[in-house]
């Protein structure tokens, strides 16, 4: 669970057209954003309308730096007042289509980078950027030998000799 | 004092600080693995007898097998500590899902094929296999756990990998509805039947491939088995018969125990039940039949399929047996249709358009059999006036193209498969057969080299840019190597298959190790010409008179291998590569397994 602080209104920037929010990373970075921009993050839905309940205004501190919490925010701003399938909790799943021209480029980081922001956007529950941060790493590995997955993955191969052997494991392979 | 003991008990003994005080972990270990090979008397060079080599032999085999399952927890530890594994498990299992979705399991049917296209099954143990996304569960542990805590991911069950694959894939996907894949021709069929009655209830795709002039009674009693229903969850079945006999009547199939059914697909079978209620609820109908039925029956079909979307027509004959009967008033008007492919004898066609009402909005591809000349449509141009139709009829361009003298030139099959919506521009279809005679020739009597002229010809008539699958059979030494690249340099990027025969294999061997980074074989590009790279390509295939044990066709070997190595140095592994039987000794079989991982035979 999030922490939430309340915070006083020299903190957040005077309201504008649209409603601001206070991000606060785990580096312990303000990050002052939309709520337009954010709204494609059903947490941070969540999370505003229990502000409206209790009427005092929070800053949101999230468990991720502030550098992946940027590169959400590029997004979710990339998309703002976008309709994506994905987000739609009504819609049914979409099937496995292509990774979108602008996403593509957007999730054109190193390996680790691109796990922080699939776990940012998971814990956000923004699920259009979940899957296409998922579609490229299922890419990263597609037709790739077993040695090949681990050496990308930076996984070890842990299974003892018996496990490796064995006819079950044949059979998962 | 037992050294094992003694060793075990320093260890154990060990205060936190006397662990700090072996300053690293290398003296730390080679203290306790000096101690443990004292411990078991393998420490000394005082070996006698070969009894006591073969006691040391195995107790030290063993003590490596034991160190190796420690480090492999070492390795778990390491493993835990990987941004990739401290992602949370639902979001590993959906990457392992698109995954999965695009490598699947498979078991390459390695078939022979003689020169009428009946087809041969090969011993099981030359079939090759993949194992798709699963090579994802042999990465380590927690990946094979969260593959087999996921059920969704073994639902597309492929028969063709063994009955015991199969079994294993669907008791794996407990109650997840099952997608399932059946070659007869490399399943064994005794189980598949009873493995499809025993899953049908929980059934949601079927796709069956048979050979009939193999395995009738295996065929049949697969058949048989989805007449015994219910399918309450079958929304996909797809037949496929490769054979041009046709032995299956699926008259009975699912009659009315598959209410979900919407996506039909019967290739090679019949007579069809064109009866049958299932076919009313079709979202998705394609069928291809000897049309033993008769033009009626279809019509009274055609007239109940209200919510059928796309629909893919193919009748085998050329000429229709009899002329249908014409009555007046009675029309199929397929109100939900948005694609139609048809292909027939005109006859057919044409009877069949003038009793449907197509919508403007609806995409209609047709094809005719047995037409030589645009003017041959001229009865069904008016109907598909305005409707957005490409209009094709291939046949007759692949029929041979006479040059004078013994030389002779065939195309087989290059343009039938260039007849696809994507690839074709309408207008230039619409006389691409005979603009191609028209061009070849003209070109020739006004004395243009013989390459020239077919380039010219190509190029004038048919735009082959996106062209995937590409058959060339040519006979007589017409040809320079690299004509048949450069023609067609321009589908590189598109080409997934090319199949050659004897004459065009030395050309096409070289072209496809020729990018722009290679240069060509070894570093030197032939004849000028950039080759025919093809990224994309998966499939080769040789038709070839060549004998590689004999020394000097062994050229051709050669030449292969390395192509096929410079292609994978450049990260484009071909798949498949089809070879006459005769190619494949042994050795060489081999060695060229090391750059291709499925070799079929002719």
């Amino acid at each position: 669970m999030p922490t939430i602080v309340s915070v006083d209104d020299s903190t957040v920037p005077g309201e504008g057209s649209s409603r601001l929010l206070l991000l606060v990373s785990s580096d312990n970075k303000h990050i002052v954003v939309e709520e337009d921009i954010m709204s494609r993050s059903r947490f941070i839905s969540k999370q505003v309308e229990g502000f409206e309940a209790t009427s005092q205004r929070h800053a949101i501190l999230l468990p991720f730096s502030s550098f992946v919490l940027n590169k959400v925010i590029e997004y979710c701003s990339h998309y703002r007042g976008y309709y994506l399938l994905e987000d739609d909790p009504d819609a049914a799943p979409p099937g496995r289509s292509p990774v979108r021209e602008w996403d593509q480029e957007f999730l054109d980081v190193d390996r680790n980078m691109l796990l922080r922001i699939i776990k940012a956007a998971h814990y956000l529950e923004i699920k259009s950027l979940v899957g296409s941060c998922a579609r490229a790493i299922a890419d990263m590995i597609r037709g790739k030998t077993t040695e090949e997955m681990r050496e990308i993955l930076g996984v070890e191969n842990d299974f003892t000799p018996e496990e490796e052997h064995s006819p079950s494991s044949k059979c998962t392979g | 004092m037992d050294p094992t003991v003694e060793v075990a008990e320093r260890i154990t003994s060990m205060s936190i600080s006397d662990i700090d005080e072996v300053s690293n972990a290398t003296e730390f270990w080679s203290s306790v693995l000096q101690g443990r090979l004292t411990a078991i008397h393998c420490d000394s060079e005082d070996v006698d007898t070969r009894d006591d080599v073969a006691r040391m032999t195995r107790d030290l085999h063993d003590e490596l097998a034991a160190i190796q399952r420690a480090s492999r927890r070492v390795k778990a530890q390491l493993n835990h500590l990987r941004p990739i594994s401290r992602l949370p498990p639902e979001i590993f299992a959906h990457i392992l899902r698109l995954y999965a979705a695009s490598e699947r399991p498979h078991c390459e049917p390695v078939i022979v094929v003689n020169n009428d296209y009946d087809y041969e099954p090969m011993p099981r143990e030359i079939l090759r296999s993949g194992l798709g996304w699963l090579k994802a569960t042999h990465v380590c542990r927690r990946w094979r756990q969260i593959a087999l805590e996921h059920t969704e991911l073994w639902r597309q069950v492929d028969a063709t990998l063994g009955y015991r694959w199969a079994q294993e894939m669907i008791s794996r996907a407990k109650s997840a509805s099952l997608s399932l894949t059946v070659d007869i021709s490399i399943s064994r069929a005794e189980f598949i039947g009873d493995m499809i009655i025993a899953n049908l209830h929980n059934i949601r795709k079927l796709e069956l491939t048979c050979i009939p002039n193999l395995y009738n009674d295996s065929n049949d009693r697969v058949a048989l088995c989805l007449s015994k229903g219910p399918a309450p969850l079958l929304e996909s079945l797809v037949f496929l018969n490769r054979s041009h006999n046709v032995l299956i009547r699926p008259a009975t199939l699912l009659e009315d125990g598959a209410p979900c059914l919407r996506h039909l697909t019967v290739h090679g079978y019949g007579p069809f039940a064109w009866h049958s209620q299932v076919l009313r609820q079709l979202v998705h109908f394609d069928i291809s039949e000897g049309m033993h039925t008769s033009y009626e029956d279809i019509l009274f079909a055609l007239e109940e399929m209200n919510v059928l979307e796309v629909l893919t027509l193919y009748s085998g004959e050329v000429t229709s047996p009899h002329r249908p009967l014409q009555r007046a008033g009675r029309f199929a008007s397929l109100p939900s249709l948005v694609q139609f492919t048809l292909t027939g004898a005109l006859t057919f066609v044409e009877w069949l358009l003038t009793h449907m009402r197509i919508a403007k909005t609806v995409k209609v591809s047709i094809t005719c059999r047995g037409t030589s000349q645009r003017s041959d449509f001229q009865s069904i141009l008016p109907i598909l006036a305005d409707t957005g139709c490409n209009l094709g009829y291939p046949r007759i361009a692949y029929g041979s193209l006479s040059k004078s003298g013994r030389d002779r030139l065939f195309f087989t099959r290059a343009w039938s498969t260039v007849n696809t919506e994507q690839s074709i521009d309408r207008d230039r279809l619409s006389d691409a057969a005979s603009d191609f005679h028209l061009a070849f020739n003209w070109v020739r009597r006004a004395g243009s080299h013989d390459q020239l002229a077919l380039m010219i010809a190509v190029h004038q008539t048919l735009s082959v840019r996106k062209l995937a699958d590409l058959q060339i059979g040519v006979q007589g030494k017409l040809w320079t190597p690299w004509t048949w690249a450069d023609i067609f340099k321009d589908c590189s990027e598109s080409m997934e298959s090319i199949r050659v025969n004897s004459l065009a294999a030395p050309s096409f061997v070289a072209a496809i190790a020729d990018n722009a980074s290679s240069g060509g074989l070894n570093g030197q590009r032939q004849s000028g010409i950039e080759g025919l790279f093809a990224p994309q390509l998966a499939t080769l295939g040789i038709k070839s008179h060549f004998d590689l044990t004999d020394e000097e066709d062994s050229a051709l070997y050669t030449q292969l291998v390395a192509a096929l190595q410079e292609r994978k140095k450049h990260g484009a592994v071909l798949r498949h590569l089809v070879l006459p039987e005769h190619l494949l000794p042994a050795a060489r079989l081999r060695e060229l397994h090391e750059v291709v991982p499925c070799i079929a035979s002719w």
